[in-house]
């Protein structure tokens, strides 16, 4: 018999499978482990204790047992997900896909705009402007590009982070993360900027007579 | 002596390549001196554009050799070639030319953009041009609030903003009703009485010809007369 004593909320797994704590001989009732023996123990310390120490200690006293710091643990758990099952690979599949869509498209429209304007291109080379001006008109569009569409995912992103806040499975944007994205998200305009800069070199600015 | 500022001499350029190429000019020669405005008149397909092109630092001749402000253009890149037109060129086209989405004042301020002016000193300067050409009261103006008139001296404007030496007009009235054209005319002549640039005008409108102090005819590729006078003012 198992009487519901309180129910926790958002302790979950990274699968979502909720956690039932109870203390170990029950759990060992239930699950059939044999007495002795256990998975995980969780080894709390004193306040001021250092952890390194006491991890060297549990490691020379205990035969067959590898003893890790909450940071190691975290570090493991995470490079299992992301490398040691398909999730990762799902997961980086998934971003590589959103780079290289997000490139396409700004590289797409960049394209479009400069195929637009090369009128207004070749009038800038005719009346005398670098290469590198018009290069530096190119990546500024890129630039804005990178800004308002940044910007948009951000206050997406943002309300994701709030309607899952309170889920078995809440998505967190740290502000590390954002400044990467934003970097990303730069580096992918710029870059898309590159189709925009080869038509305009090659763009005549005597057509500026015949148009 | 005074040098021209604007040099041709002995220009070829053949267009084209293998079967379709074309010889469109052959053998062009020609000065042009401060302070003079000069009509290239000839029929359509007679070299006239080309010429602007080559004489602009547009194109670069077959052979001959072009020299702009002492400057030769003899195996200079594209580069280079923009360096020349932005210190010492300014254009004026039969269709404008002019950004859309920008006022008459930003329009002008491109010129003295893509030469590195500071903002604030290039837009004093675009407000000047854009009273020189008689259009103060039209600074905030976007090109499709100007008439067709209005908006050729907005690009008079921009050609002359950045000083230059050479002014070179395509057709400058060729979009414009007459009493615009014989308005734009007048301020191309003062720009060359008042300030001393050389401005060469290709046309086939007759009614330029009084504006002229000089006017040279090109026919197939070859300069085939040059008449000078006193510039009637109107």
């Amino acid at each position: 018999m198992v009487r519901v004593a309180a129910v926790t909320n958002g302790i979950r797994s990274f699968t979502t499978t909720p956690f039932v704590f109870m203390d170990v001989n029950r759990a060992r009732a239930h699950t059939g482990v044999p007495y002795g023996k256990a998975t995980y123990l969780l080894v709390r310390l004193s306040p001021g204790a250092d952890p390194d120490r006491v991890r060297d200690q549990v490691i020379s006293n205990i035969a067959d047992v590898e003893v890790l710091t909450t940071a190691e643990f975290r570090e493991r758990s995470r490079r299992f997900w992301l490398f040691g099952t398909g999730a990762g690979a799902a997961l980086f599949a998934g971003a590589l896909l959103g780079v290289i869509v997000g490139t396409v498209i700004v590289a797409q429209t960049l394209y479009s705009s400069t195929k637009e304007h090369l009128n207004e291109f070749a009038t800038l080379r005719a009346i005398g402007s670098s290469r590198r001006y018009i290069y530096k008109v190119i990546i500024c569009q890129a630039l804005i590009s990178a800004v308002i569409g940044f910007s948009i995912a951000a206050l997406i992103g943002d309300a994701i982070v709030k309607l899952t806040a309170a889920t078995a499975l809440p998505i967190v944007i740290t502000p590390g993360l954002n400044v990467g994205l934003f970097v990303l998200t730069v580096v992918m305009c710029i870059g898309s900027a590159f189709a925009a800069i080869v038509q305009v070199t090659r763009i005549d600015p005597a057509i500026v007579f015949t148009r | 002596m005074i040098e021209p500022l604007l040099e041709a001499v002995n220009v070829s350029k053949d267009l084209g390549s293998g079967a379709g190429k074309v010889a469109a000019l052959k053998g062009v020669s020609l000065a042009l001196n401060g302070g003079e405005l000069t009509l290239l008149v000839g029929p359509s397909g007679s070299g006239k554009t080309t010429l602007l092109s080559i004489l602009g630092c547009m194109l670069t001749p077959t052979e001959g050799t072009v020299r702009v402000c002492g400057h030769s253009t003899v195996g200079a890149g594209p580069e280079d070639l923009a360096l020349l037109r932005r210190q010492h060129v300014g254009f004026v086209f039969q269709s404008f030319h002019l950004f859309p989405t920008l006022s008459a004042t930003d329009n002008v301020r491109l010129a003295l953009d893509v030469r590195g002016e500071p903002s604030r000193a290039a837009r004093i300067r675009s407000r000047e041009a854009l009273a020189k050409v008689g259009l103060s009261h039209k600074a905030k103006a976007y090109p499709r609030e100007l008439s067709g008139g209005e908006q050729q001296r907005v690009a008079i404007a921009r050609a002359i903003v950045g000083n230059p030496s050479i002014i070179l007009a395509d057709e400058p009235t060729a979009a414009l009703d007459g009493e615009n054209g014989r308005a734009i005319m007048q301020i191309l002549a003062d720009i060359a009485k008042e300030r001393g640039h050389a401005v060469l005008i290709v046309t086939h409108d007759p009614r330029l010809l009084p504006f002229a102090d000089r006017v040279v005819h090109i026919e197939d590729g070859r300069i085939t007369g040059e008449e000078r006078g006193g510039a009637k003012q109107q």
